[in-house]
C-alpha cells in the first residue's frame, strides 16, 4: 500500500521527478561507465602484456625472484624440455616457451657495454607470444637463422650498431668461466617499461650452449586460452608439476607486470573518487526532491496525521518515495551502462595511437565490471533512502493543528 | 668404459706435462709443470706479504680515459686485498680474495661489500679479478709444453695451459715463457668456445725493480684500440697482515 501511495505521489510533481531520476540515472551511468571503461582499459593492458611480454604466468625455480637477479645461472630449472612438453599439454594452456635470463658483454668492434640477456625458445615463443613482434621497430624478430641477435633500440643507438651488423658477446658461463660467441643484429625493440637501454634478445639453443646451461631455463612463460581461467590453469599446472620433486613456483602476470600493482591501484583510486562525487550529486538531488515535497506537502501530512496516521507510516511513506526514485533511477542507469558497454565492445572499444616510441597501439574495450555494477546500483539506491531520512523525519514530527492551520 | 678413456686420456697428459722434453740442440728441457711453476714464481713469490702500488691505465680508443692508482696488499695467491686510492670517486674501493674463488667488492658509499665473480672487470678495466688477484695458474690449468718460439727477441716456452675445471675464467691460456730465467712474457687467454679473448704482455720495465714482473698490458679483442696498463710503482717487502686483514667482515666501516 505504502510503495502503491508513494507512486502516486511522485507522479503528483512530474517534472521535478523525472529531473531527479534523469540525476540520478545519468550519476549511475557515469559510475559505471567509469568503472567498465577503467575495467576494460586494465584487461586489456594486462592482455596485451601477456600476449607481448610475460604471459599468463610464469613457472621458475623457487628463488628465482630472490636471487635470480644477482644469480641468474644458479636459479635456473633443468630438464626444461620435458617440463615445457607437459606443461604445454595441460588443459587450458595454448604454449609454453623457456627463457634464460644472463648477463655479459656486448660488443660491437668499436664499442662494449653491459647487457642484461633474455634467450627465447624462437618457435615455441610464436605459439605463445601473439603480440611479441609488436615490440620490434626495425629489423626483424628473432628467427631460425643462426646468429641473430635483437637488442634494446638504446643498446643498438649506445653501440652505433644497425641491422646486420656483427656483434660480440661475452659471457660468465654457468660453470664460472669465460666464453665468447659472435652475432649479427637482427632487430632492434623497443615498448612502454622495456629495458631499452641493457636488452639483449638471443636464441635459447645458442645461448645455452655459449653459457654452457644445457636443457636449463629461468622461467616457462605460459600462455593460456581464457583471461578469465588463468587461476584454473595455473591451479592445475602446479597440481602436475607438484608430483615432481622440481624447486619451482608459479607467479601470475599481476606480479609480472611492471608497475600492475601501482596501476590497479590508480585505476581504483579514480574510480572511487568518481563514484564519490557522483554519490554526492544524486544524494543531494534526492535529498532536494524529497525535502521539496515534505514542503509542499505540510497540509496534507497533517490531514493525514488528524486521520490517524502514526509517525512512522507517514515517514515510512516518504522514504518508500526515496526508494521508488532512487532504485528506478539507478536500475535505469544500470541498463542503460550496460548496454553502451556491450555496444562499445561489439565496436571494438575505443583505439589509441601507440605512445612515443612504442609501435603497440591499443583499444580500449570497456567490460562489465560485476563489482562496480553492483556499487553503481545499490550505492546510490542507499545514499537516495539517506537523503530521504531527513525530511521524512521532519514530516513525521509535524504537529496535525499546526500543518492544516498553515496556509 | 667411457670413464676408463678418459682416465687414461687425463693420465697420459699428466704424463705428458711432468715430463721433460728433450729440446733439438739435444738439452733436456724443463717439464711443462715446472716451468708454469718458475714463471708463477716471478710474479707471486715476489709479490708474498708485500705492500704493491700500482696505476692501472684505461685506455680506450687509442686514448687515456682513467687512471686509477691501487694499494695492494698481497699475504698469498689467495689472500689479497685491492683499495682504490684513486682517481676520488673511486676512492676507497676495496676488492678482496679471502680464499680460492672468494672475490668481494667492497663499495665505501654504501658501506656494502658485494660477493662478485673472479671473471669481473676490475675497475672497468681489461683486466678480470683474477688476472690481477690469482697470478698462480699452476692451480687452475694443466700445463703441455707445445714447442719454443721467438718472442720480442727472446727464446720462449710455448705452453698450453687447459683448465681443470669450468669454473676457471679461461679455457686455454697460451703462456709464452723466456728460456733461461723463466720470465713471463705473454699470455693468450681462450674462452670456452676456443676464441682468443685477450692478449697479456708482461715486462719489466723500471730500473728499480729490475728483472722484476711491472709492467703488464692487457689488450681486449672485444674493442680495437683497447687496453688496460698495470704497472706497478712501489713495492714494500716483508709486511706482516693480520688474518683480519683478508676478512670480507673487516671491508665495512665500523
Amino acid at each position: 500500500m505504502f510503495f502503491e501511495l508513494a507512486y502516486k505521489n511522485l507522479w503528483r510533481n512530474k517534472r521535478r521527478t523525472i529531473l531527479a531520476e534523469i540525476s540520478i540515472t545519468l550519476g549511475v551511468v557515469v559510475i559505471i561507465c567509469t568503472g567498465n571503461f577503467l575495467n576494460g582499459m586494465q584487461r586489456g593492458w594486462a592482455m596485451q602484456e601477456i600476449d607481448s611480454n610475460t604471459g599468463a604466468f610464469q613457472v621458475e625455480h623457487s628463488d628465482y625472484k630472490e636471487k635470480g637477479k644477482a644469480e641468474p645461472l644458479k636459479t635456473t630449472l633443468e630438464n626444461s624440455a620435458a617440463l615445457i612438453d607437459e606443461i604445454s599439454v595441460a588443459p587450458g594452456v595454448s604454449g609454453a616457451f623457456g627463457k634464460l635470463n644472463f648477463t655479459g658483454m656486448v660488443s660491437s668492434g668499436l664499442k662494449s657495454t653491459f647487457f642484461e640477456g633474455v634467450a627465447v625458445d624462437v618457435t615455441r615463443l610464436k605459439n605463445t607470444l601473439t603480440r611479441q613482434e609488436d615490440m620490434i621497430t626495425s629489423g626483424k624478430p628473432l628467427d631460425e637463422t643462426p646468429g641473430g641477435v635483437v637488442l634494446g633500440a638504446d643498446l643498438a643507438d649506445s653501440l652505433g650498431i644497425k641491422i646486420g651488423d656483427p656483434v660480440t658477446i661475452v659471457v660468465q658461463t654457468f660453470h664460472g668461466g669465460l666464453n665468447l660467441t659472435y652475432g649479427t643484429l637482427a632487430g632492434v625493440k623497443n615498448g612502454r617499461h622495456f629495458p631499452s637501454s641493457t636488452y639483449l634478445e638471443m636464441r635459447l639453443d645458442e645461448a645455452q650452449k655459449l653459457l654452457r646451461a644445457s636443457g636449463r631455463v629461468s622461467r616457462i612463460v605460459v600462455g593460456v586460452n581464457d583471461f578469465d581461467k588463468i587461476p584454473d590453469v595455473i591451479g592445475r599446472v602446479t597440481s602436475a608439476l607438484s608430483n615432481k620433486s622440481i624447486p619451482f613456483t608459479t607467479r601470475a602476470y599481476p606480479e609480472l607486470i611492471q608497475m600492475y600493482a601501482t596501476a590497479k591501484a590508480s585505476f581504483n583510486f579514480i574510480s572511487r573518487i568518481v563514484g564519490l562525487v557522483l554519490l554526492i550529486l544524486v544524494g543531494g538531488g534526492v535529498g532536494n526532491v524529497m525535502a521539496m515535497a515534505v514542503m509542499e506537502r505540510r497540509s496534507e501530512i497533517g490531514a493525514m496525521r488528524a486521520m490517524g496516521m502514526e509517525r512512522w507510516q507517514v515517514k515510512r511513506l516518504f522514504l518508500a518515495e526515496g526508494f521508488i526514485i532512487g532504485g528506478a533511477g539507478s536500475l535505469a542507469g544500470f541498463v542503460v551502462a550496460t548496454t553502451w558497454t556491450f555496444i562499445m565492445a561489439a565496436h571494438g572499444g575505443l583505439p589509441l595511437p601507440p605512445p612515443p616510441g612504442t609501435s603497440q597501439a591499443l583499444a580500449i574495450v570497456p567490460v562489465v565490471d560485476p563489482m562496480i555494477s553492483a556499487y553503481g546500483v545499490v550505492m546510490p539506491l542507499i545514499v537516495a533512502l539517506i537523503a530521504s531520512w531527513w525530511p521524512a523525519s521532519e514530516s513525521a514530527e509535524i504537529s496535525p493543528v499546526q500543518a492544516i492551520t498553515e496556509v | 668404459m667411457k670413464t676408463i678413456r678418459v682416465l687414461a686420456a687425463l693420465s697420459a697428459l699428466y704424463v705428458f706435462a711432468a715430463t721433460p722434453v728433450i729440446s733439438h740442440a739435444g738439452e733436456r728441457e724443463p717439464s711443462a709443470m715446472r716451468i708454469l711453476d718458475m714463471a708463477d714464481d716471478h710474479w707471486d713469490l715476489k709479490l708474498k706479504n708485500s705492500l704493491v702500488e700500482l696505476d692501472l691505465l684505461v685506455y680506450r680508443e687509442n686514448e687515456l680515459r682513467t687512471t686509477y692508482k691501487i694499494k695492494l696488499k698481497y699475504q698469498d695467491n689467495y689472500h689479497v686485498l685491492a683499495e682504490t686510492i684513486y682517481p676520488p670517486r673511486n676512492e676507497g674501493e676495496k676488492m678482496l680474495q679471502s680464499g680460492r674463488k672468494n672475490y668481494w667488492l667492497f663499495l665505501p658509499n654504501i658501506n656494502k661489500a658485494v660477493k662478485i665473480s673472479e671473471s669481473n672487470s676490475l675497475s672497468n678495466s681489461d683486466f678480470s679479478n683474477s688476472d690481477l688477484l690469482s697470478p698462480r695458474l699452476s692451480h687452475e690449468y694443466t700445463p703441455v709444453l707445445v714447442g719454443t718460439e721467438k718472442l720480442r727477441d727472446a727464446d720462449t716456452y710455448k705452453l698450453e695451459l687447459l683448465a681443470k675445471d669450468e669454473s676457471s675464467s679461461y679455457a686455454k691460456i697460451i703462456y709464452w715463457v723466456r728460456k733461461g730465467d723463466f720470465f713471463p712474457m705473454r699470455r693468450d687467454y681462450y674462452t670456452f668456445s676456443g676464441q682468443l679473448l685477450k692478449r697479456l704482455d708482461m715486462k719489466s720495465s723500471s730500473a728499480e725493480h729490475k728483472g722484476m714482473l711491472d709492467t703488464f698490458v692487457m689488450s681486449s679483442v672485444l674493442e680495437k684500440d683497447k687496453k688496460t696498463v698495470l704497472r706497478y710503482t712501489k713495492r714494500t717487502t716483508k709486511v706482516a697482515y693480520t688474518d683480519d686483514t683478508f676478512s670480507p667482515s673487516s671491508l665495512m666501516k665500523r
